[in-house]
């Protein structure tokens, strides 16, 4: 009987339908191409000032286009604040996080989903809990524990403490997720911990685990 | 599903070894170290520790400038999420249409998802600066009040809100119309056909078909705003000024580093961990019961 009811409509709607979904079509462009230009102006405005000498950046009418100090500018920020030196130190600390976090996450879910064990539950709680407690509302007391096994001012310092950190257990619980992908959930025994699986939920995750620091 | 088990005795163990030392040393250890602590106080050379009992809450709760920073903090993190969500819907709902180039447009909003707090409030400080930025400018055309966020605490609050907003738009925006495009389009035809107009539908059959997208976002925002915008305030306010924007993180992070009060400090955290507990907690309760998947 619905069907009955639906046809007539449905036939006025899809007559009516290409008109009214170009005109869709059209604001959603519009209005997309707005915002990404808004969201970029911010870092295009920090660019421009980059490219000015300081007289030009503070005269009052700001000027919101290029100037010519680029190359100067870059150059003297590369020495002054020892630029170099920082990024191989950021890439050091970023890729032994990376590495250090997926390697230990991708063995322990292997281990989860794949093998029965004793304190299976435990171990998997005990993962889970750290994603509660991001690293700074326990920095003070990481910064003691490091300075206990004597690794202040070292790269094992700045590394493994946060392989211990939110994401670290996220990925483990998402590499768990993912390997049980057929099924929508993940047994842990005793309690079901259903994660509910989507492809969203699963870009999302993988859209954390990269962008995070 | 049938999972095959290998029937192996000691090599799980094995497997979760690492995870289980780090997660034991730098995340059980540290809270731990942070609960006993909250109960001494160090000695005005920090060589000694005396036990105190339950001093530093009590004067946690009497303290002023702390309680200020609880109301900072919620402030903070609700207009973060609230703001920055009901931007994003309302956007993604008036872009949802199929058209080309979704995907370019999605990798071109979300990439400010990907700079890191402190960054971010770098990028807008260029932009609200008294002397040089642009939007100060702008707006004293408008009006004669100096937008100086070094005098005026609420233009500093501004200005790191802003910041948070703008990291997280991209992302919301997109779970959002990745939500608004698994919709079925023929619940909404039938909608329109019973006669429910834009907004009628939009509140009836499309917000609650969203809550699971927007559960999801909420609770990613309130974590980030609430815990991993110390960076951003590090970096552009310092919480200043005066107390405008020390939010509980980097109130617990200065009295511990620069003030060297490590009781006080540690009873703060303490605070800090029951209230992820408390949210953890009501998002489990929330979700299963309120949430529709």
């Amino acid at each position: 009987m619905a069907r009955t009811l639906a046809q007539p409509a449905t036939l006025a709607a899809a007559q009516e339908r290409p008109r009214r979904r170009d005109w869709h079509g059209f604001t959603a462009h519009v209005i997309l191409i707005a915002s990404v230009a808004l969201l970029a102006f911010p870092l295009y405005y920090a660019f421009v000032i980059s490219t000015q000498t300081l007289s030009q950046v503070t005269t009052t009418p700001p000027k919101p286009w290029p100037s010519t100090a680029l190359l100067a500018n870059y150059a003297e920020a590369w020495h002054r604040a020892q630029m170099g030196r920082m990024l191989v130190n950021s890439a050091i600390v970023a890729l032994g996080v990376a590495i250090g976090k997926i390697v230990i996450s991708l063995l322990s879910a292997f281990a989860i989903v794949y093998f029965d064990f004793r304190g299976k539950n435990v171990v998997f709680w005990m993962i889970f809990v750290t994603l509660m407690l991001p690293v700074p509302v326990r920095i003070v007391s990481t910064y003691q524990v490091v300075s206990v096994l004597g690794w202040v001012n070292t790269y094992w310092g700045l590394t493994v403490p946060l392989m211990a950190s939110a994401t670290g257990g996220a990925s483990t619980i998402m590499a768990t997720a993912i390997a049980t992908f057929h099924s929508g959930s993940c047994e842990v025994r005793g309690t079901s911990v259903s994660i509910p699986i989507t492809a969203v939920r699963i870009s999302g995750v993988l859209v954390i685990i990269r962008g995070h620091r | 599903m049938k999972r095959s088990v290998f029937p192996n005795r000691w090599l799980p163990y094995l497997l979760v070894g690492p995870q289980v030392i780090i997660t034991l040393v730098f995340f059980f250890w540290p809270a731990f170290e942070s609960l006993r602590l909250s109960l001494y106080r160090a000695s005005p050379f920090g060589d000694r520790f005396i036990y105190v009992g339950l001093t530093n809450f009590e004067r946690l709760f009497r303290d002023d400038a702390y309680l200020r920073s609880v109301i900072t903090s919620f402030v903070f993190s609700f207009v973060v999420t609230f703001a920055g969500l009901a931007l994003a819907l309302l956007l993604a709902s008036m872009a949802n249409a199929r058209i080309r180039g979704l995907a370019v447009y999605r990798s071109l909003l979300l990439w400010p998802y990907g700079i890191a707090p402190a960054i971010a409030g770098i990028i807008w400080l260029f932009v609200f600066h008294p002397s040089y930025g642009i939007l100060p400018w702008l707006l004293s055309f408008v009006t004669a009040y100096q937008f100086n966020w070094f005098l005026k605490g609420w233009v500093a609050m501004a200005l790191i809100i802003v910041a948070a907003i703008w990291k997280q738009f991209g992302y919301n925006l997109a779970f959002y119309l990745a939500g608004l495009q698994a919709i079925e389009s023929s619940v909404l035809e039938a909608a329109s056909v019973d006669g429910a107009g834009p907004i009628r539908r939009f509140f009836a059959i499309t917000f609650p078909l969203l809550s699971p997208v927007t559960f999801f976002l909420f609770t990613l925002n309130m974590t980030f705003s609430f815990f991993d915008t110390f960076g951003l305030v590090h970096a552009v306010t310092q919480g200043g000024p005066g107390d405008a924007t020390s939010i509980l993180v980097y109130r617990a992070w200065r009295d511990g580093f620069e003030g060297l009060q490590l009781g006080y400090s540690a009873a703060q955290s303490v605070v800090l961990m029951a209230l992820v507990i408390m949210l953890t907690a009501f998002q489990f309760r929330f979700a299963e019961k309120k949430v529709t998947y």
